[in-house]
C-alpha cells in the first residue's frame, strides 16, 4: 500500500462515516458547555476540527479546500480576537472592568445570566476563530493552490 | 489501590516514548505519539486537571497526529540511515 493510499480505506470511509457526526455533536457539548464543565472554546474548535479534516481525508481533501477558502479561514481566524475585544470593551463602557460580564445591562436578565451568556459568546467565537486556524494550517500542510499562508 | 494504575500509566508513557524515538517506521512512531499522548491525557484527568487532559486528547492526540501523518504522506515513510 502506498502511502497517498492511507486514507483511501474502506475502514477509514466507513467509520469516518459513522464517526463524524458524533464529533461535531461532541464539539458542540464541548463548547457550549464551556462555562460550566471541563472545555471551552480552545477544545471545541480543535474538535471540530479533527471532525472535519477525518471527513475530508476520508473522502476529498479538495472538497473541503473548494468549500472553505483561504479568506473565509482568515475571517474566521480574526473574528474570535475582535469579538473578545469587542464584549470587553462593552463591558468597560457599561461601568465594569475589562471582561467583567455582569455590568453589561442585557434586558431581562439577571447578572449571573449576562454573565453566562457572555462567557458563552466569547468561547463561541474562540471556537470559531480555533476552527478556522486548525483546519487552515492542515489544509496548507496538504499542499495546493492557494496555500500561501 | 489507584497509585498502581497511575504507576503502571507511568511506565507505559515512558516505555511508549522511548519506542517512538527508536522506531524506524515513522508512521509506527507516530501512532505510538498519539498513544502517548492518550496515556498523558489520563494522567492529567488522574491529576484532577480535566481541561488539560481534554486538551491534550484533542491536540496531541488529534490535530498534531494528523500533522505528522500528513508530513509523512508527503515525504517517506521510512527513515534512512
Amino acid at each position: 500500500m502506498k502511502a497517498e493510499d492511507i486514507f483511501k480505506d474502506l475502514i477509514v470511509r466507513t467509520v469516518a462515516r459513522l464517526m463524524v457526526p458524533f464529533i461535531l455533536l461532541f464539539g458542540l457539548y464541548v463548547l457550549l458547555h464551556g462555562h460550566a464543565s471541563p472545555g471551552g472554546g480552545f477544545q471545541a474548535g480543535v474538535i471540530i476540527a479533527a471532525g472535519f479534516i477525518l471527513m475530508s481525508l476520508a473522502f476529498n481533501m479538495d472538497e473541503l479546500k473548494r468549500r472553505v477558502p483561504l479568506t473565509f479561514r482568515l475571517i474566521t481566524g480574526s473574528f474570535g480576537p475582535i469579538n473578545y475585544v469587542v464584549i470587553g470593551i462593552a463591558c468597560i463602557l457599561s461601568g465594569g472592568y475589562f471582561l467583567q460580564y455582569g455590568v453589561v445591562p442585557l434586558p431581562s436578565l439577571a447578572p449571573a445570566d449576562v454573565s453566562a451568556v457572555l462567557i458563552s459568546a466569547v468561547e463561541i467565537g474562540i471556537g470559531i476563530t480555533v476552527l478556522g486556524m486548525v483546519t487552515g494550517m492542515i489544509l496548507s500542510m496538504t499542499g495546493g493552490s492557494d496555500d500561501h499562508t | 489501590m489507584i497509585w498502581l494504575l497511575n504507576i503502571a500509566l507511568l511506565i507505559l508513557l515512558v516505555a511508549t516514548a522511548i519506542a517512538a524515538v527508536f522506531s524506524r517506521d515513522l508512521l509506527a512512531a507516530v501512532i505510538i505519539l498519539s498513544v502517548y499522548s492518550f496515556i498523558m491525557a489520563i494522567l492529567y484527568t488522574q491529576l484532577n486537571a480535566p481541561d488539560v487532559g481534554l486538551t491534550e486528547a484533542a491536540v496531541g492526540a488529534g490535530a498534531t497526529t494528523l500533522l505528522f501523518i500528513i508530513a509523512i504522506r508527503r515525504t517517506s515513510r521510512r527513515e534512512e540511515e
